[in-house]
């Protein structure tokens, strides 16, 4: 399966309610993430790809490129 | 404790006999003094009075956790108004709706609200009728102001919560009630001239507002406030271990991303603590645990347990003796604070010692009722001054409560009521949306409950594959419920048409909903056309 950052900026989108997500906006203080939204935006991920974080990693994604980053790391891609 | 004061002459005391101490510190920088307070609250009161407000008006507040706050909010009942304090984040919308529903004279807002939805706001006011004003210019001058008698009976503000049909309810609480309750807590949990208070809590609802501010101000402790948001869960921390805070309070949530976000634990020194309050969430005794081993801390951590009807407090643990879990893992509340009752009712009456039933809870801080709704007023009050909390629990061998469930179809995520009814209804006129329910799902992870949202769609067959819209649809969904709530919800799911479960007569049927979503049923049965996961 292939994930693009293309797919991870949708997801990002998707979840937080904003409809075009570029790569490099963080996510608390571009997009108006909150902590709760955040959680939920892990699960989401997690659900998407089958897949479960390292909760190591999940404290320092803040960006949907550094989301694409963990998930292809985490999914061995 | 003289039962003759409010909370207002208490302040006032306070700037007279010590006008330079410090009232709160905000964000580490700027502090507040008595006498600073009391001279805001006195000039927005002046100003609300001359600009005509009328005894027991309605005041909305609309303001972040700051000094204006407080200004606004002892100003507005000052000034013999009521206070409504709502979140701040709220659109337009909700705050036309919020003041319509409590016909508020007028809503206050800060400066840095954007300048077009000033604009709107005022317009749209109109119809109330309220006045917008801004706090940080609203104060009268030096003049003579005749300030309204305020008695303990007086109502001193409205809490919100949502109500499980639709409109929320406006919470009336007396002076009488709030100071009761300050007492009750103070007795309760040991808090004294010693104790530090630091507060990460928002000061606009009611465990931020009466345990966290009310109680320090009323003793005149030491009181730090931040502003709310995971941004500054560090500060939080830090801010306990420089201002050596003994007091905290939050939901079970906040203590789990401490655990998920600090990587550093041994930074910081939690050691000043004496009570890590947990409450207005289900406590999880794996968060006690892991965040007492993680903070090297040793029975800190105190389940408490309340509701806006009976202004906050109602029961908690003892401070700084190790909690009891029964044998389902369920964290127990303590016992109740002075002066309360609680008696555990069914269908036959009251319950036995260990039997599940209805939580009912007398207090001389309950509620008179709810803001011009009698009907919801007399489904809460039960007998003999005993208030319906339509929470589940039961009184184990030695006195102590347990909360376990839920009775309205109300949805808790991250300490906030959200009532299914309420999404519903903001959520049914997006375009094709044929009809939505919302249901509090909770599947064990950090967040706990959160809101998940089902929209079946009114779409042709041949636009069910047609990610475009079917995003668009989901983004609108979850934008409306975020500036609603200002947050969003866990998940949204789009089914097709009659897959939500109903009753013959038109209602939702939840449990079976949540059992067809948890099972995977709605999967298996090709329900769900968006998202794939």
């Amino acid at each position: 399966m292939t994930i693009t950052i293309q797919d991870i900026r949708s997801l990002v989108g998707l979840q937080l309610g904003v409809r075009d997500v570029s790569a490099n906006a963080r996510f608390i203080e571009d997009l108006g993430a909150e902590s709760v939204d955040l959680v939920n935006l892990i699960a989401a991920a997690e659900d998407r790809y089958h897949i479960s974080f390292d909760e190591e990693q999940i404290a320092r994604v803040r960006t949907a490129q550094e989301l694409y980053d963990l998930i292809k790391k985490t999914a061995q891609l | 404790m003289d039962h003759t004061r409010t909370l207002l002459d208490v302040l006032a005391a306070h700037a007279a006999a010590e006008p330079k101490k410090t009232a709160f510190t905000f964000h580490e920088k700027a502090h507040c003094t008595f006498g600073d307070l009391w001279t805001n609250i006195n000039r927005f009161a002046g100003f609300l009075i001359n600009k005509g407000l009328k005894p027991k008006d309605r005041v909305v507040i609309v303001l972040p956790n700051s000094s204006f706050f407080f200004t606004a909010f002892y100003g507005a009942q000052r000034a013999g108004g009521i206070a409504v304090p709502i979140y701040p984040g709220s659109g337009i919308e909700r705050i036309v709706r919020l003041s319509k529903l409590c016909e508020a004279s007028f809503i206050i807002i800060s400066k840095n609200y954007s300048p077009s939805h000033s604009m709107e706001l005022k317009t749209r006011a109109k119809d109330i009728p309220a006045s917008v004003c801004f706090v940080e210019t609203s104060r009268c001058c030096g003049e003579k102001i005749i300030y309204p008698e305020v008695s303990l009976k007086d109502i001193s503000y409205i809490q919100f919560t949502s109500g499980s049909m639709g409109n929320p309810k406006g919470v009336q609480l007396t002076h009488a009630n709030l100071m009761t309750n300050i007492d009750q807590m103070i007795r309760g949990m040991k808090i004294s001239t010693t104790d530090i208070f630091v507060n990460w809590l928002p000061v606009y609802h009611d465990m931020g507002l009466i345990l966290m501010t009310m109680v320090p101000l009323y003793l005149g402790l030491g009181l730090v406030i931040l502003p709310t948001g995971i941004l500054h869960i560090r500060n939080w921390l830090k801010s306990i271990q420089n201002y050596q805070g003994t007091f905290t309070a939050a939901p079970d949530f906040a203590y789990r991303l401490c655990l998920l976000y600090i990587k550093d634990p041994s930074n910081y020194d939690l050691s000043s603590l004496r009570v890590a309050l947990n409450a207005a969430e289900p406590v999880r005794s794996s968060t006690i645990t892991s965040f007492e081993k993680k903070f090297r801390l040793k029975n800190v951590m105190l389940p408490a347990y309340g509701l806006a009807e009976a202004s906050v407090g109602v029961c908690s643990w003892k401070p700084g003796r190790k909690v009891n879990t029964d044998s389902r893992g369920f964290v127990s509340v303590g016992s109740p604070f002075p002066k309360i009752r609680i008696k555990i009712m069914n269908n036959q009456g009251e319950a036995k010692t260990g039997e599940v039933g209805e939580i009912w809870v007398q207090s001389k801080s309950n509620t008179p009722g709810y803001y011009k709704n009698p009907k919801a007023t007399r489904e809460l009050l039960g007998e003999g001054d005993f208030i319906r909390t339509g929470d589940l629990g039961y009184r184990d061998a030695e006195g102590y409560y347990y909360i376990i469930g839920r009775m309205k179809n109300i949805i808790k995520q991250a300490g906030i009521n959200i009532a299914a009814r309420e999404v519903e209804e903001l959520l049914d006129p997006i375009s094709f949306v044929r009809r939505s329910a919302a249901l509090g799902i909770d599947r064990g992870r950090t967040q706990g409950e959160q809101v998940y949202i089902f929209l079946e769609v009114n779409l042709k067959r041949s636009l069910w594959r047609q990610q475009e819209i079917l995003k668009e649809m989901t983004i609108e969904a979850v934008r409306r419920f975020k500036d609603t709530f200002g947050f969003t919800p866990g998940r949204v799911y789009l089914l097709k048409s009659r897959s939500i479960p109903m009753t013959y007569n038109g209602k939702i049927r939840y449990q079976e909903l949540k059992d067809l979503y948890m099972g995977g049923h709605l999967r298996a049965g090709n329900l769900i056309l968006f998202p794939e996961y």
